[in-house]
């Protein structure tokens, strides 16, 4: 019966169609003869410099389109590889970095600058000496806050940045930091160009760094419209090969089922973050490839401890009792995702498998809260964002549910919720009782889990959302970082681990699942677990099955 | 004739500032500093105030207040949104573009439906084709939009991948927007492929545009029936038939344009209609128009744009009532008298 239905609405809109289709089979097809990409992206980027920001949007769209780095991560292999850097090496005690860098990379030309030269070290000591030099005239253009660096003590790590000679650069830390070349292959540690910086002082509008992009990517920018789209032009002397696509186009789509509906109507190429609600209808669709990545992140209810009761640890471990994390990652993921027992991930290498869990158990956790003293349970706040994240799609749904949860044990649960820009500025302020946030990590390193989300440091940068500082716990880090040993900081991050999970701070929640979602015609977009796409080597295959199955 | 136009002119003045003051009141009530949310200047600096000072006169009465108001924006100066610290006028100028677009195409498309249909009901009433035609308009004014967009949406673009169901162009089409009509940009672009760019941009159309044409058209259908056969029952067509003339003469040539009045003044009736549904749809098919862009701004709170969408759309359709009213009576020196008394 429908399919009859089928036919008659197909061949009742033949003609139309056909007049203006001009007997093609599918418009997206229109392609072929257009080697563009385009992506919906899920929001307009804050800055144009990664330097600036932690925010994935904001990456997505420059890390790895505009800019390179002194070292690449790869994710293939899971080291670190060649970038700007095309060889380094570490002296012995571990605290001199010597890079030997790239000739013949040129910067990008376009309308706004024509550079002069290629890259060389001075660009290298400019884009660093920005962050951790206070003098530097650049410093505080922007508003001088550059979190991401702030949260590994990046000023207070590296001693002094020399030019050896014009291709080589050595960076002297104060102490031995394993952690370092991680940090440098990360989204946030770009090469900027110094001759860009100096025209635009001569042309006494510095703050055009940031929003007029010059970098070595494989990308420039040609256009950015707010709210809109971002457009990218290739760069045709990019010296690792120029890209084989006529342009980039990111399409500014708040809505995820927006960018589904572009997707399969052949608008959108590639889209961002996909509704975990939405995989089986991409699923069913032929010309579509749902790409999946175990991610590195982790979803938590981080606990602010100087309000009471959450001093306590005995209140923290009874809410701990009191979720059930399973019907969460049912309700909120849709299976998309996978139980947290500790911050870090399985899949990493210090990830410590012999931690006592927290069963699901009410009874237990209003017996620990009695022995607290809340025998009559209390009230309290849950923070949380009206907005999609990588590490969780649904905080304010997450929220819902816990605190339905939470009143079996008697505690009552108001949630709170800001737009997201509000949301980060208020949390500073450290008025809520409880959050419920993430971390993605930005490198493979496990330090990257525990220095920006529980070092004393990482209070003032905005990563430390427990309010909780503990120096014994800064010191294992710190001991750990100083060793190249992968079997000593393992050892230490084990200890660090068992004593999160004792103190509970937070409670881990989930390690969401990584999604991105192309067209099967489009190739040479590896999905990375630590954010960050790259266009770089992206292209279109002809299609051979684009015609949807006809019944 | 002059005497009623500039009756007409007073009233179009009276309307619109009565327009004004209720906006003013508006935004006097909206909870936020008034200076703010009538600049758009979050946290103005003692400079940009004391310039504010000035140009709305905050130190004055409300009385003042409100004729500068008036005054900044019928200069074009509606301020600077929250959300972008763009200028509106500007937004405005790039958002009004697309609007027009969709509600010419729609307009075009309803009148080429709806006139034949409302012709044919007229000459056979009581037949089965009337009885159909009534029907289908009745069955078609019924359906809401935002259901008929999202229904076609599911359809022919997520069912059947016939038809892009978002925006206006495929954005690798580099079209710069001259004039914001994207057929006419595209015609002024140095595209290569302009071809295939029509192609694209006229997909982006058909469905925005027929779901917006629903509704005026079931209306024409309807007011054109209505009129021509009250046309069809004047003693002068009796007269006609009763001398022979054939019906296709009869129709065309004497009740159809004599219909055209009243239809005409019954259309202009319907254009807020047509804005409210076009607002709907431009969301509905993420139509970069104001109305997307107006309810973008209910969303974020966004009180400089709020007030400047109501002042521009409001301000727009008491003006396009008055102009044709003004041509109507122009025309038709019958309707004069009647209405006003005037000579």
């Amino acid at each position: 019966m429908t399919n009859t239905v089928k036919k008659i609405f197909k061949y009742s809109i033949l003609p139309l169609y056909i007049l203006l289709t001009g007997c093609e089979q599918n418009h997206s097809d229109n392609s072929r003869v257009l080697p563009g990409i385009v992506y919906c992206s899920e929001g307009d980027p804050n800055t144009f410099n990664p330097q600036l920001t932690t925010t994935g949007t904001t990456t997505d769209a420059t890390s790895y389109q505009l800019y390179n780095r002194l070292v690449e991560y790869d994710p293939a292999l899971g080291t670190i590889a060649p970038g700007l850097a095309h060889h380094w090496h570490i002296n012995e005690n571990g605290k001199i970095y010597t890079f030997y860098l790239r000739k013949k990379v040129s910067f990008h030309t376009n309308n706004y600058f024509n550079p002069t030269r290629t890259f060389n070290a001075d660009d290298v000591l400019f884009s660093f000496n920005r962050i951790i030099d206070k003098q530097h005239p650049y410093n505080q253009v922007s508003g001088g806050s550059y979190p991401f660096f702030q949260s590994v003590d990046f000023s207070g790590q590296i001693s002094k940045i020399v030019k050896v000679h014009p291709y080589m650069v050595t960076i002297h830390l104060k102490e031995k930091d394993s952690s370092f070349l991680a940090n440098l292959a990360t989204n946030f540690a770009v090469i900027l160009s110094k001759e860009y910086g100096e025209t635009l002082l001569q042309r006494q509008t510095p703050e055009l760094i940031d929003t007029n992009p010059i970098g070595t990517g494989p990308f420039y920018l040609d256009s950015y419209v707010q709210s809109s789209h971002i457009r990218y032009k290739p760069n045709k002397s990019y010296w690792a090969g120029a890209p084989v696509i006529d342009q980039l186009v990111f399409d500014i789509t708040p809505k995820s089922t927006n960018r589904i509906a572009k997707l399969m109507t052949g608008d959108c190429d590639v889209s961002a973050l996909p509704q975990s609600s939405e995989l089986d209808v991409l699923r069913r669709n032929i010309s579509l490839e749902l790409q999946i990545q175990t991610g590195f992140n982790v979803s938590y209810l981080a606990f602010n401890r100087n309000k009471p009761p959450f001093n306590q640890a005995k209140v923290r471990k009874a809410i701990a009792h009191a979720i059930n994390k399973r019907a969460i990652v049912e309700a909120v993921y849709y299976g998309s995702a996978t139980v947290a027992d500790s911050i870090l991930p399985p899949l990493s290498w210090a990830y410590n498998d012999k931690l006592s869990q927290y069963r699901y158990d009410p009874e237990l956790a209003r017996q620990l809260l009695a022995e607290a003293g809340f025998s009559d349970g209390f009230e309290m706040n849950i923070w949380a964002a009206p907005v999609q994240r990588i590490y969780n799609p649904n905080a304010l749904k997450m929220a819902e549910l816990i605190q339905g949860q939470l009143a079996k044990i008697g505690i009552r649960v108001n949630i709170v919720s800001y737009g997201w820009n509000v949301f980060i500025d208020k949390l500073s302020a450290f008025e809520y009782d409880s959050v419920l946030l993430g971390w993605t990590a930005d490198n493979a390193d496990p330090d990257n889990f525990f220095r920006p989300l529980f070092s004393c440091a990482s209070l003032e940068s905005g990563g430390n959302r427990t309010n909780w500082c503990d120096p014994s716990l800064d010191r294992k880090f710190t001991k750990a970082i100083s060793s190249t040993n992968q079997a000593y900081r393992t050892n230490i991050y084990h200890q660090a681990l068992a004593q999160l999970n004792q103190e509970l701070p937070l409670i881990p929640l989930a390690h969401a699942l990584r999604f991105q979602v192309k067209r099967r015609a489009i190739h040479g977009m590896p999905l990375n677990p630590y954010g960050g796409i790259s266009f770089a080597k992206s292209h279109r295959v002809k299609q051979l099955t684009a015609k949807k199955g006809t019944p | 004739m002059w005497f009623f136009i500039i009756r007409r002119f007073n009233l179009f003045i009276l309307t619109v500032a009565i327009l004004y003051f209720l906006v003013f009141l508006m935004m006097q009530a909206l909870p936020g500093d008034f200076a703010t949310n009538i600049s758009g200047i979050q946290h103005p600096t003692s400079g940009q105030l004391s310039e504010l000072n000035n140009a709305y006169q905050l130190d004055k009465s409300w009385f003042n207040q409100y004729i500068s108001f008036i005054d900044q924006r019928i200069h074009g100066e509606f301020g600077v949104s929250f959300t972008t610290a763009q200028p509106i006028w500007q937004e405005i100028l790039t958002f009004l573009p697309a609007t027009i677009e969709l509600c010419l195409y729609a307009t075009t498309i309803a009148l080429l439906i709806g006139f034949p249909l409302g012709i044919i009901a007229a000459v056979q009433p009581q037949k089965p084709a009337d009885f159909t035609v009534l029907g289908l308009s009745l069955v078609g004014y019924s359906i809401p939009v935002f259901w008929l967009g999202v229904s076609a949406i599911m359809y022919f673009g997520l069912e059947l991948q016939w038809l892009p169901v978002a925006g206006r162009l495929n954005l690798l089409y580099q079209v710069p927007p001259i004039t914001g009509f994207t057929l006419i940009d595209i015609w002024l672009s140095d595209l290569q492929y302009k071809q295939l760019a029509y192609r694209d941009a006229f997909a982006h159309l058909i469905m925005p545009t027929l779901t917006l044409a629903l509704i005026p058209a079931t209306m024409v259908t309807r007011i054109t029936r209505t009129a021509v056969r009250e046309e069809l029952n004047a003693n002068y067509i009796k007269a006609f038939q009763s001398r022979g003339l054939s019906p296709s003469t009869i129709i065309y040539r004497h009740a159809l344009p004599n219909a055209l009045q009243p239809i005409l003044s019954q259309l202009s009736l319907q254009l807020s209609t047509l804005l409210t549904s076009a607002m709907v749809t431009e969301v509905i098919f993420s139509w970069p128009g104001i109305g997307n862009w107006l309810i973008d701004a209910i969303y974020q709170r966004d009180y400089p744009v709020i007030s400047a969408g109501i002042l521009i759309c409001a301000g727009f359709i008491i003006l396009v009532s008055v102009l044709t009213d003004i041509m109507l009576i122009a025309t038709t020196p019958k309707r004069r008298s009647a209405v006003d008394g005037s000579r």
